[in-house]
């Protein structure tokens, strides 16, 4: 079972997906399915059934905000 | 008090699992948008995305715990929103008398002369062990 999510370039930048998606690995495959100027599509797949596929999404996702927000107070 | 999304006309049911606020970004900007999510991420999961409407961002509250109600915290981070702008409009305000006081504390002190503090603690010229 896989979760597809949109995710918006200028609130999420690719690169801090890339770091989310590396410190996932072990929990998780995900996959970019579409990319656009606007954003990106991307499906995450638990690599057990153990594993609930909404609370590693929603894991996923705030990790990646986390990240993003870091780097945008950064560049500030 | 019983506080519900009923009762709080600016948050939206998604799910019974989720609530949804939209921020529009000509009254609270992106930087404070983004240092109150920042802070509210240990307490739910929360995922953002551009709403249909132009510069405004939807911003959506998951559960991370069954005991926590989703409506106080939207309603919470509402309020964070309004005190980081306003913290930010204070921050503007002052900059000039900030950087002020800063450069008067650096004058003062003699950046230049540090005879004193890399003296050798046997010497002691300060006197603080006396």
């Amino acid at each position: 079972m896989s979760i597809k999510v949109e995710l918006s370039s200028s609130i999420y930048p690719t690169e801090c997906f890339r770091e989310t998606s590396a410190a996932y690995a072990a929990l998780c495959d995900v996959a970019v399915l579409d990319q656009s100027a606007e954003g990106y599509s991307v499906r995450i797949t638990p690599l057990s059934e153990e594993i609930d596929e909404t609370r590693l999404t929603n894991e996923f996702l705030n990790y990646l905000l986390d990240l993003s927000v870091e780097k945008y107070l950064e560049s500030q | 008090m019983e506080m519900n999304s009923e009762r709080i006309s600016w948050l939206e049911n998604v799910s019974d699992e989720s609530l949804r606020v939209s921020v529009d970004l000509s009254v609270y900007s992106l930087d404070a948008l983004f240092r109150v999510c920042y802070i509210f991420t240990d307490r739910c999961y929360l995922f953002l995305e551009p709403a249909e409407r132009p510069s405004t961002i939807r911003v959506r509250f998951a559960r991370k715990m069954p005991e926590c109600d989703l409506a106080i915290v939207a309603a919470e981070f509402s309020n964070a929103l309004i005190d980081q702008r306003v913290r930010t409009q204070i921050a503007s305000e002052t900059k000039a008398v900030r950087e002020l006081i800063v450069a008067q504390a650096f004058a003062e002190a003699d950046l230049i002369d540090r005879s004193l503090s890399e003296s050798s603690f046997v010497e002691d010229p300060k006197g603080i062990a006396r």
